[in-house]
């Protein structure tokens, strides 16, 4: 019988170590009678669709604790991953399952928000369902070999090597890069299936790939050191969108030209033309709106307002700032009514034209019929 | 490097973090212990609770956690049969057989043994490579790795038993299994009948407890009785440390392959153990493997602890995680304010240094505790089979359902599991299945890469042919060598 006690208490105690999981199944403790109450929570879900240990995860993790000090009551924020299906099930089920009651949010990221500006049948979310409540940039530089013999991105156009350029997925964060190669009519092969922006480096450190990008904090990390030893040349910054819409240098690399500069220099004018049109659209919401968190628009006015109110303070918060230079790759937040008209000028610029155009260049460039997807 | 090697060690041994080390340890025998949860649960378990630690604690939790995984996922896979965590598929195929003789104590003492002496190696081997770690990483490139992942698979015919068309056949099957979900390089979902679960491939804990784990409960409810047919437990712990001390040379060399293969990102440390069972069945002479020789279980427990090492120098110096363990202690080390790639070396050295003394540590203060507990725990391979079903049933559940929490698992558990049974009716060999599907992705990724970057090429480079003529010999020598030996005995040689 002693064995038996013995089983039972191992069984607990893996119900125990599941139960403990950030992910374990507890729906909100949300009441219905709130809306006469006002906004007075004290437990908050955060859906995150990734795994854990992951960029998203690691952000959304990071903003639970600041965010909740900003929110009447201080409610804890409780991170539950639903990973799977390139983050798409994770956000499906968000929009589709979870209370719309102001206590549940979550976290997206480019590659939550590439699917559905490629419109994939898979995608059941919407943008226009929900509200962002706080949002963060990420930069991306391109850079060469030292054996292209070029100094910089303005002298991409004398190139004589052939450019291999190694990346994951054309549908995945490279799609911007290898926007910016169709706008600059560089001819570069692309060479995909790698496993991730790390792999990609090594490939370029072994001569596999001789054009690359890393965003902001990895390019620092490990790009800067090579360029100072003279083993890669910068050649130019995927940018940033400014409020208005325009290609703006990132400000985490001022002196670095983006790729509307190099345009100019190699064409003589404006980049313009449907390209061009794509390309920023896919900058703006992968890498100017990478992470976002976000509510159900159709939660209680009350909840939103509160909400909205804490992510105005926390971008005052000074201690914030501090601690969070790290996840945040020193960029700003934006006030939520600025990142509410990015995305609302997101949306605007979604039209049948771009979704046409890229998927054409998918179909064309690298064999993706998006339609199927 | 000697000099901040001991100032390294004088901050591991900081009384708090011993203590948060022990903790980690604690953690890690359990998960390790449970079947079906493994080294990514105990992470995203300890996750939440490193954020904003002092590097030096956290690291000495997380990695002391990560470090005895592989020692207490053997009860398990020793005493029932069933995986502790994906690591440790090989031991079953000797140390249940062991169990079955009432050896079960023996083969954990070896086991526990080679665990211990593995993970010092592989933190060895993790100072040792840190010089020069950056060109070896480098020197790995797209069609050598897709070579290597051909040698793995080709490890699959060693492991096939008397049938080697089954074995092929078997080891095909894994790659059509690993092939469900999204293509690596081109957006293309395969096999997944517009189900969202299977657009990102089954998840390897579901498959190894499914095809290992399953098959093993329906036997046990079917031949009623226990684990050990004998009714009691001979042999203890002692004898099985003997065991392993007169193999010292098959300890060494699965550890060093484990690190080896821990080391080369992208190639799936998840098969170590196979391939260092492959290895040891492979070179040693007169072995019963598959039938309770106290050396298949000492190869691969080497080297599964041995990985641990390994995995880390790809993780820490270039941010390339090797396994999903490695990918959440990335996470881990961003929430403590940290970031892998070069700085490891230079400013952040103690830091990495005092992990390769928190692997050594932990390997030696988890096998003594998990040797502590032999006793006790063996005895669950007296209880009769059908008690212990309902128990493990959940268990197993519980532990599939962890890789997505999606209904999916379940099922998917059930149906690889119902395949799992057919194979052991059948007798066809599940190691060779497992193979294919965790390599299957990989050899796909760099055969695409190969051709893509280097055309036919590739063909010429000369690492590429030397791993073609290994495998060559691998896959013809045996049975070459073994007509020979036959042979020779035939003329009483």
């Amino acid at each position: 019988m002693r064995k038996m006690y013995a089983l039972t208490l191992l069984l607990v105690l893996n119900l125990f170590l599941a139960g403990c999981q950030p992910l374990s199944i507890v729906s909100s403790i949300g009441t219905s009678s709130k809306e006469e109450q006002g906004y007075n929570e004290d437990l908050l879900t955060m859906v995150v669709p990734y795994g854990s240990g992951g960029g998203t995860d690691v952000f959304a993790r990071f903003m639970a604790a600041p965010l909740s000090n900003h929110i009447k009551n201080q409610p804890s924020i409780q991170v539950e991953n639903v990973p799977g299906g390139g983050s798409i099930t994770g956000t499906n089920e968000y929009v589709n399952s979870y209370d719309k009651d102001g206590t549940n949010l979550v976290t997206t990221s480019a590659s939550t928000h590439i699917p559905y500006l490629l419109n994939q049948s898979s995608v059941q979310y919407s943008f226009d369902e929900l509200t962002p409540l706080v949002g963060a940039p990420t930069g991306g530089v391109v850079y060469g070999s030292t054996d292209l013999n070029i100094q910089d991105g303005f002298d991409l156009g004398q190139v004589k090597e052939k450019l291999y350029y190694a990346g994951m997925s054309p549908t995945g964060l490279d799609l911007t890069t290898l926007l910016s190669f169709e706008v600059l009519e560089i001819d570069a092969k692309a060479v995909l299936g790698y496993e991730g922006r790390g792999p990609a480096r090594v490939a370029f450190e072994q001569g596999e790939s001789n054009i690359d990008f890393q965003t902001t904090t990895s390019y620092k990390q490990n790009i800067e050191p090579k360029v100072e030893n003279g083993k890669a040349v910068p050649l130019y910054s995927l940018g940033q969108i400014d409020e208005n819409g325009a290609v703006v240098r990132d400000p985490q690399f001022p002196d670095l030209p983006t790729v509307k500069e190099i345009y100019k220099e190699l064409h003589g004018s404006e980049p313009k033309g449907q390209a061009w049109e794509t390309y920023k659209h896919f900058l703006n919401a992968t890498y100017t709106l990478q992470k976002v968190i976000w509510v159900h628009k159709d939660a209680p006015e009350s909840a939103k307002e509160e909400l909205k109110k804490a992510a105005n303070q926390l971008m005052k918060d000074e201690q914030f700032q501090q601690k969070s230079s790290i996840i945040l790759e020193d960029y700003e937040i934006y006030s939520q009514a600025e990142l509410e008209k990015r995305i609302e000028n997101l949306e605007k610029n979604m039209n049948q034209e771009t979704i046409n155009w890229i998927y054409d260049f998918l179909l064309r460039e690298h064999g993706v019929d998006v339609r199927k997807l | 490097m000697i000099e901040s090697a001991i100032e390294a060690l004088s901050i591991v041994l900081d009384p708090s973090r011993i203590l948060f080390m022990c903790l980690g340890i604690g953690l890690g025998i359990v998960v390790g212990l449970l079947p079906g949860l493994g080294g990514t649960v105990g992470m995203s378990l300890l996750l939440p609770f490193v954020f904003g630690m002092d590097p030096f604690v956290g690291m000495a939790l997380l990695i002391g956690m990560v470090a005895v995984v592989h020692t207490g996922d053997t009860f398990p896979s020793v005493l029932l049969g069933i995986p502790g965590s994906s690591g440790s598929q090989a031991t079953i195929m000797d140390g249940f057989p062991l169990a079955k003789k009432g050896e079960a104590s023996r083969a954990m003492g070896a086991a526990l043994f080679c665990s211990m002496i593995g993970g010092v190696i592989g933190g060895v081997a993790l100072y040792l490579a840190i010089p020069m770690a950056a060109p070896l990483i480098t020197s790995f490139n797209s069609p050598v790795l897709f070579m290597l992942t051909m040698l793995g698979l080709s490890m699959a015919g060693l492991l096939a038993g008397d049938s080697p068309a089954k074995g092929a056949l078997s080891g095909l099957m894994g790659l059509m299994i690993g092939s469900i979900g999204s293509a690596p390089a081109i957006t293309e979902y395969r096999y997944t009948f517009d189900f969202l679960y299977l657009s990102n491939g089954l998840s390897l804990p579901v498959v190894a407890l499914a095809i290992f784990a399953f098959p093993i409960l329906i036997t046990m409810l079917t031949h009623k009785g226990s684990v050990a047919e004998a009714n009691h437990l001979k042999g203890g712990v002692l004898k099985g440390v003997g065991d392993a001390l007169k193999n010292k040379f098959l300890i060494m060399r699965s550890a060093v392959l484990g690190s080896l293969i821990g080391f080369i990102p992208g190639l799936g440390g998840s098969v170590v153990d196979w391939l260092a069972y492959g290895a040891g069945k492979k070179t040693i002479r007169n072995n019963q493997f598959g039938e309770g020789d106290i050396r298949g279980v000492i190869a691969p427990e080497s080297a599964n602890n041995a990985k641990e090492g390994g995995s880390l120098i790809p993780t820490l110096l270039f941010g390339i995680p090797g396994s999903g363990t490695t990918a959440i202690l990335l996470g881990g080390l961003i929430l403590m304010g940290l970031e892998a790639g070069p700085r490891m070396l230079t400013t952040d050295l103690s830091l990495t240094l005092s992990i390769v003394w928190t692997l050594v540590i932990a390997n030696i203060i988890g096998a003594i505790l998990c040797m502590t507990l032999v006793k006790p725990i063996a005895k669950l391979s007296l209880i009769p089979g059908e008690k212990l079903v309902p128990f493990l049933t959940i268990l197993l559940l519980i532990g599939a359902y962890q890789s997505n929490f999606a209904w999916g698992d379940i099922i998917a558990f059930i149906a690889i599991g119902l395949l799992g049974y057919i194979m052991t009716i059948l007798d066809w060999p599940r190691p060779p299945l497992l193979i294919g599907f965790v390599l299957a992705i990989s050899a796909e990724r760099y055969y695409w890469i190969s051709i893509e970057r280097y055309g036919w090429e590739w063909l010429s480079n000369p690492i590429v042919i030397s791993i073609g003529v290994l495998i060559v010999i691998l896959l013809t020598g045996g049975s070459i060598m073994k007509k020979i030996s036959n042979n020779l005995q035939r003329e009483g040689v």
